[in-house]
């Protein structure tokens, strides 16, 4: 019944990724060592067109019944190369990919010797692997019609609507008594200078009558559990507590503005803010009606100094300490930071400004444009060094209450500057919610603690988690044109598996050989989603059978198991066995 | 228990551990390729096994992987309250907890088998744990159950003690 393993390895170059540090040649001669190996080669990018092109046609020409390749995580590219198997009408299961890059190439770039060596080894377990590889049969799941938006900033408005515009039903949780997020706190967005009130308003009514729409807010989601198609949650709106089930969730909480305190002596003196403060003060429904006056004195400002990258670009020795540097650039803050001089000029015509900044970086579309309008305005620009960041001190009865100096790189020369009012460009920090939401939906957040997307240029909208999608801020510093792109973009991935209705999941489950069994039931207590109960067999014995719709594929059951009763599938204690032999053999046969 | 087989060979070659890596794909797995992607070095002396949870490792391999020749074996998956499937990395500690004694009754110092947690964001930490592994063991010595020194061949498979 069992046919012989015909196997296939292609070892890919990924550019230089892998092939600047590993001898592909040498291991791809390697590889035809092996046993059941009939056919090995490398390409320069195996997922590209070329690539995937001479997978298939190996497998017409040399009838593989099993496919290796090596390159990068399979947690990148394993979907990829699955599907190039089944469109050669082999199950994906018998796919197995060895990760050259993230494993090998870019972890020991150094040691070129080595990493060949390396690769060799992950090459001889993944091939140990796939002889022991079985088809296995496909399952599909029923996905429900509607969707959980969290976060109502103008990312999960954007995507809601997207998503309730195309006939499914949106479930909408905002954590704040209102809709609009950090958005709605700003005086003006740019380089537009659109009021963000105008740009708002007409969504969120929108949003409220929408039929489609539930909205909560004040709200949050108390429980959630569930996989793709059908998860349920309990959302908290004030003292109610509801219960929803939906297919796919998008996850827009967004972004927090860092909080400055400890340095430039913010929180020190009255006259020192941040921009968004100062938005807030400059806003017709303001506490000032929109006139900008200092806030210690009431009266209008004669100097103020802009100072950008305020908890950007941090690096050890000028972060404050205890505070661990945001190295990341917050994209929004320049660009923010000029054309809110440009409207102080506005209410403040005769004021001196001062703008104190590392490198300027206006891109987008329709930014440099504004930087060269910003030009004509007669703002004194300052440039401060990363090591030497600019000092806000507070004066004691001098005619200025503040005082900024810092080194001026353009000049060479050290400025003292006497200001009324000091802006702190502050950057975007990931809301307080993020973890807490990641570890509800297992989702995982890169170090800079904004979400992870599951690649950074081919799945950016997608969270290592089938049916949980994101947008906006909450993956990462963005403007609100990109916050919005990335909104309809990930309210159009949420609307496919919903629209098919259903969507395939991994075959990889938990079976039990009832021969074996002897219904001592430890399998079923250490099963963390009780997919695992008892059935009465005619002759009168108990065994344990597993549901296969709600078996995640953890494996837990099958190491617990007492009697070797379980198999895990794609996971078999043979195939990891064989895997481990042939790392640690060094004979081919493995 | 101290290691009381000798089978290693004079040799030139310094002693370079092989270690077997079971990783858990969601959390672990996943550090280890954020270590590859912000091009974290680290000593290329281990072998990544990919699992989905940790909580699938049968004792069973773990015993193998060191009857194999293993010069040590790291088990890493999701931190406490961030397992993918709940709590399967509270099952693989429990099961580890038994596996050090059961490591020492073979003749095989305890420090050879290690559990760590490592998060998706944690490649840094990934890479520290291989490091610090490889220092230790190549302090320890080479395994009684097999020889892997770079160049070397397997000796043949000495029968497990147990």
């Amino acid at each position: 019944m069992e046919e012989e393993p015909r196997i296939g390895v292609f070892i890919c170059n990924c550019g230089i990724n892998i092939g600047g540090v590993v001898n592909v040649e040498e291991v791809a001669e390697y590889a035809t060592t092996l046993p059941n190996v009939v056919v090995s080669r490398s390409s320069l990018y195996t997922c590209s067109d070329r690539g995937q092109g001479m997978i298939k046609d190996d497998i017409d020409e040399f009838k593989l019944n099993r496919v290796v390749v090596a390159s990068c995580s399979p947690r990148m590219h394993e979907p990829t190369f699955r599907k190039v198997v089944e469109e050669k009408g082999l199950n994906k299961y018998v796919f197995e990919q060895a990760n050259l890059r993230e494993h090998v190439s870019w972890v020991h770039s150094k040691q070129p010797e080595e990493a060949t060596e390396k690769a060799k080894d992950l090459v001889r377990m993944a091939v140990a692997k796939a002889r022991l590889l079985e088809s296995l049969p496909q399952h599909l799941v029923d996905v429900k019609g509607e969707a959980l938006v969290i976060g109502g900033g103008i990312s999960g408005l954007t995507a809601a609507k997207s998503i309730a515009d195309r006939g499914f039903k949106v479930h909408l949780v905002e954590k704040t008594p209102n809709f609009g997020g950090k958005m709605a706190q700003l005086y003006k967005v740019y380089p537009t200078f659109d009021d963000p009130q105008e740009l708002l308003n007409p969504l969120v009514e929108n949003i409220m009558a929408h039929p489609n729409i539930v909205p909560y807010l004040s709200a949050e989601i108390a429980d959630i559990e569930g996989y793709i198609g059908n998860y349920r949650a309990i959302i908290r709106e004030q003292t109610e507590e509801k219960e929803i089930e939906f297919g796919t969730i998008i996850v827009a909480t967004g972004f927090n503005a860092y909080d400055p305190t400890g340095e430039f002596n913010y929180g020190k003196h009255q006259n020192i803010l941040t921009i968004l403060e100062l938005h807030q003060l400059m806003k017709a429904d303001g506490p000032t009606q929109g006139n900008l006056v200092t806030p210690a004195e009431g009266k209008p400002p004669r100097s103020i100094a802009l100072i950008s990258c305020v908890g950007s670009r941090q690096n050890e020795n000028t972060v404050p300490e205890g505070k661990k540097p945001n190295v990341y650039c917050s994209r929004v803050c320049c660009t923010g930071m000029i054309a809110t001089s440009m409207e102080i000029k506005e209410k403040a015509s005769d004021a001196d400004i001062f703008v104190l900044y590392r490198d300027l970086r206006t891109h987008g579309k329709g930014h440099e444009e504004l930087f060269s309008e910003f030009r004509q305005t007669g703002s004194t620009m300052i440039r401060y060094t990363d090591d030497l960041l600019p000092m806000v001190s507070i004066t004691q009865g001098a005619e200025y209450p503040l005082s900024v100096t810092s080194y001026d790189s353009l000049s060479g020369l050290n400025v003292e500057i006497p200001v009324d009012l000091v802006v702190l460009a502050t950057g975007m920090i990931p809301d307080d919610s993020a973890s807490n939401i990641a570890s509800k939906l297992h989702i995982t957040m890169s170090a800079d603690g904004f979400f992870q997307e599951l690649h950074p240029k081919l799945a950016p909208l997608d969270s290592v988690t089938d049916g949980v999608y994101l947008a906006g801020t909450a993956q990462g510093p963005k403007d609100v044109p990109d916050s919005v792109s990335q909104s309809l973009g990930a309210a159009a991935k949420a609307c496919a598996p919903m629209a098919l209705g259903q969507v395939e999941v991994e075959s990889t489950i938990s079976v039990i050989d009832e021969d074996f069994c002897t219904g001592c039931g430890v399998c079923q207590g250490s099963c963390e989603f009780s997919a695992i109960v008892f059935e009465e067999r005619p002759e009168g014995k108990r065994v344990s059978k597993v549901i296969e719709a709600l078996c995640k594929g953890c494996g837990t059951c099958g190491s617990s198991c007492p009697s070797a009763a379980i198999t895990m599938l794609h996971f078999k204690d043979a195939q990891l066995d064989a895997m481990v032999k042939a790392a640690l053999s060094r004979s081919p046969g493995g | 228990m101290v290691e009381t087989k000798e089978i290693i060979k004079e040799t030139e070659c310094e002693f370079e551990p092989k270690i077997i890596g079971f990783l858990c794909n969601w959390c672990s797995y996943a550090g280890a390729d954020l270590a590859g992607t912000s091009r974290v070095q680290y000593p290329p002396n281990i072998r990544i096994v990919r699992v989905m949870c940790t909580g699938r490792l049968d004792p069973q391999l773990i015993l193998n992987t060191f009857r194999y020749g293993a010069d040590g074996v790291l088990i890493a998956g999701c931190h406490e309250g961030d397992c993918h499937y709940i709590g399967g990395n509270y099952r693989a500690y429990r099961k580890y907890i038994l596996l050090k004694e059961f490591v020492k009754r073979m003749g095989i110092n305890e420090k050879r088998l290690r559990l760590e947690w490592v998060s998706a964001s944690e490649g840094e930490r990934f890479a520290k744990v291989v490091r610090e592994m490889v220092d230790n063991i190549k302090e320890i010595g080479p395994s009684p159950f097999g020889v892997t020194i770079t160049g070397g061949v397997v000796e043949d498979e000495p029968e497990p003690k147990i």
